[in-house]
């Protein structure tokens, strides 16, 4: 029975938690589209069915917060009041509230809330005290008492303490099994789903990981068998098995990828409240477009991805957009417009966050760049409008155009940079004065397995993900150029900066070939060639964290174990690109 | 003796309000417990079969309690189930609507096991008569 409970308690959790993030954005379309009955009712229904099951559970505040609540969209929906922005916010206030009081119920810190200041203003509200901007008020003074008999028929014939022992569980147990079912939740369908334990989808996930990893070294077996004693009925047929299972696993590799796929909605629901809040707090007029809610990522990205994003778009509304006088003069229209555009993109998933606002100065950027001891003096000269834009991702580096709010919370815009990167993504902004900002986010469709190409260089063996390479060259020492002592390569009538691998890694042992192989690599809009000594072939690799490395500093994203049972490190390009050849410029 | 192994169909959107009911109505002995999302989902599972008794939430999308209760009582097969409403709109004019609507009772939630346990044993005492 009391096992019941507790599950019971994350259940409530898991859906109140999802109920409250789902009506969020429902409020800003509230006030875009004014009175919609059907929004209304959405509203009120979640704030109904959220206060009937706290009132089971004798969570007796969010009972209160949620009933008062409710009570004003009720009045909202059937015309007895009229939507203002000053209604609006004190609802807001009480999600709020029922978030952190369910919060509180999920970290089981006892802690309690003070909720009468808000009880009050929900009061006011509710009688009509709050000032309506048009004058539609006049029907509300006669009303309240409706609401305040039915709060009392409503509530007094329950003696619940009696109905379910929730009190008497005990709080520590289920911290753990609550918070996992708390972050699990899936988004509604109509299709019957099942809750299922994240750590058990992950443990299949690693299982399949290692599947793969034997799976290779099966084909690997079988090719040797193959080639030793081709002719062979029982060759034959292990051959022929090995690349069944070959199939079956990667179809397997799919199946599980998509089970822990969500819907990126997840993440953008929050954002049309956070645009809407921060915007009316500086005054200024955004309207927030976002599409392709619906494209499915990896649940790691799901869980990452929301705080760069958040960054990004403050740093929009901040300082992107500009207030209303400035953009008229501009000749812009006073509304300013942040739009966020997912999509798949082969296997990238790609978010865009643009604005049309003032766009990043880059002059400034430079300039703060040199004081800061960032570029050096050469540095600076040389630097185009290209390469300085991405001096904003450089750690330390913060201007009053760029990221004040965030420089006063103690982050930049080098942690959106390095949270992406920890998905394998990278992070591309693009900006044209007074036009505006654009930020792309590229993340990699699955994180654990990617397709690598196997390479050597200064001696060692390296994995190097397959998919911004675009070509790959065999050329002779001889033609490396130099140009400013950065060596440069001739590729089809443009010039690309050409690197050594091993130079890159700190590598000594170079041997002395005269062929060298090339790889072609694009990272968002740079290309540059890598030089190695030799290419081994392709293979699938299931990527293992490695302890005891710096990711940013060590152009190193893990380990994998290739078919020949050999541990390889996996080399992370998006790094190189960005310290090793990102302020190059050929 | 009430009968402890009629079928019976919870129906709420709220999937934590089902356990709670259903929780409760184990308690009081029942063990052939369904559930049901919405009315919609509700009606089709009904119109299944072999269901003895629905205890529904009034507030649901597609098709909510009320839209429920109507649909049933005018379908020929189902007509005679019984129905009971769980309900915190308390408001006399939407009880109205259910009861002559045919609900067989109605419960205002939140409620104790005992509370359940009365309105149900006083429907099938009316209907036994």
């Amino acid at each position: 029975m009391a096992d019941e409970m507790e599950e019971i308690v994350a259940d409530f959790i898991s859906e109140a938690e999802e109920s409250l993030e789902r009506i969020d954005p429902l409020f800003v379309e509230l006030e875009a589209k004014g009175h919609d009955k059907d929004i209304l009712h959405d509203i009120f229904r979640s704030m109904h069915t959220i206060k009937g099951a706290a009132g089971f559970l004798g969570f007796q505040l969010i009972v209160d917060v949620a009933h008062k609540a409710e009570s004003i969209m009720k009045k909202l929906r059937d015309d007895e009041t009229s939507i203002s922005t000053a209604l609006i916010d004190v609802i807001l206030r009480s999600v709020d509230m029922l978030k952190l009081l369910i919060r509180h119920l999920k970290m089981k810190d006892g802690a309690e809330e003070d909720i009468r200041g808000l009880l009050g203003d929900l009061d006011a509200a509710l009688s009509g005290e709050v000032a309506t901007p048009t004058g539609t008020d006049d029907s509300e003074g006669e009303k309240p008492s409706v609401i305040g008999a039915e709060e009392e028929t409503g509530y007094d014939g329950g003696a619940v303490p009696g109905a379910l022992p929730v009190q008497e569980v005990p709080r520590e147990a289920t911290a753990a099994q609550t918070a996992d079912k708390g972050s699990a939740s899936p988004a509604k369908e109509t299709s019957p789903t099942l809750r299922i334990d994240v750590e058990r989808v992950d443990k299949v996930m690693d299982l399949t990981g290692e599947i793969v990893l034997v799976r290779n070294r099966l084909l690997n077996i079988a090719n040797e068998f193959d080639v030793r004693y081709s002719g062979d009925d029982a060759v034959e047929s292990l051959a022929s098995t090995v690349s069944f299972l070959d199939l079956v696993t990667a179809d397997m590799q799919l199946a599980v990828m998509k089970m822990r796929m969500q819907p990126l909605k997840k993440v953008f629901s929050k954002f049309p409240r956070l645009v809407r809040d921060m915007s009316n707090g500086l005054g200024k007029e955004i309207e927030l477009k976002i599409s392709g809610e619906g494209t499915e990522v990896d649940r790691t990205v799901i869980e990452q991805i929301g705080d760069p994003m958040v960054h990004i778009l403050r740093n929009s509304i901040d300082h992107g957009i500009e207030p209303a006088e400035a953009r008229l003069q501009k000749g812009k229209p006073a509304k300013g417009a942040i739009s966020i555009d997912a999509s798949q993109q082969g296997n990238h998933i790609v978010i865009e966050v643009s604005d049309n606002g003032k766009g990043i100065d880059l002059g400034r950027v430079k300039q703060k760049a040199l004081e800061k001891g960032l570029v050096s003096q050469e540095e600076f000269h040389r630097m185009t409008d290209e390469s300085a834009v991405n001096l904003i991702f450089l750690p330390g580096f913060s201007t009053a155009e760029v990221a004040t709010q965030l420089s006063g919370r103690g982050v930049g815009m080098d942690v959106v940079k390095t949270n992406i990167a920890k998905l394998n993504g990278f992070v591309e902004v693009m900006t044209e004065k007074d036009k505006g900002t654009r930020f792309r986010i590229s993340i990699p469709l699955t994180l654990a397995i990617i397709q690598a190409l196997m390479v050597r260089a200064g001696g060692r063996q390296y994995a190097i993900p397959l998919a911004p390479i675009e070509e790959t060259l065999k050329i002779c020492a001889a033609e490396i150029k130099e140009i400013t002592g950065q060596g440069v390569i001739e590729v089809r009538d443009s010039i690309l900066p050409l690197f050594e691998l091993a130079d890159v890694l700190g590598c000594t042992a170079r041997p002395g070939v005269d062929a060298r192989y090339v790889l072609i690599i694009a990272i968002g809009d740079k290309k540059f060639g890598i030089a190695v000594d030799e290419l081994l072939g392709q293979e699938e690799v299931v990527i293992k964290n490695v302890g005891g490395i710096d990711v940013n500093s060590s152009y190193i994203v893990g380990a994998t174990i290739t078919g020949e049972g050999k541990v390889v490190l996996i080399l992370d390009l998006a790094g190189i690109s960005r310290n090793a050849i990102g302020l190059i410029k050929v | 003796m009430p009968d402890y192994k009629i079928k019976i169909l919870c129906v709420d959107d709220f999937s934590t309000m089902r356990r709670i009911v259903k929780n409760i109505l184990k308690q009081l002995g029942y063990e052939n417990l369904e559930e049901a999302e919405d009315g919609a989902q509700a009606y089709s599972k009904l119109k299944g079969g072999g269901f003895g008794f629905v205890v529904t939430d009034w507030n649901m999308p597609n098709m909510d309690g009320l839209g429920l209760l109507k649909k049933v009582r005018s379908d020929p097969e189902l007509k005679d189930l019984p129905i009971l409403m769980v309900t915190a709109e308390a408001e006399k004019e939407k009880v109205i609507e259910a009861i002559k609507a045919g609900v067989n009772n109605y419960v205002v939630k939140p409620f104790t096991a005992e509370v359940l346990k009365e309105k149900i044993d006083r429907i099938f005492e009316k209907l036994g008569k």
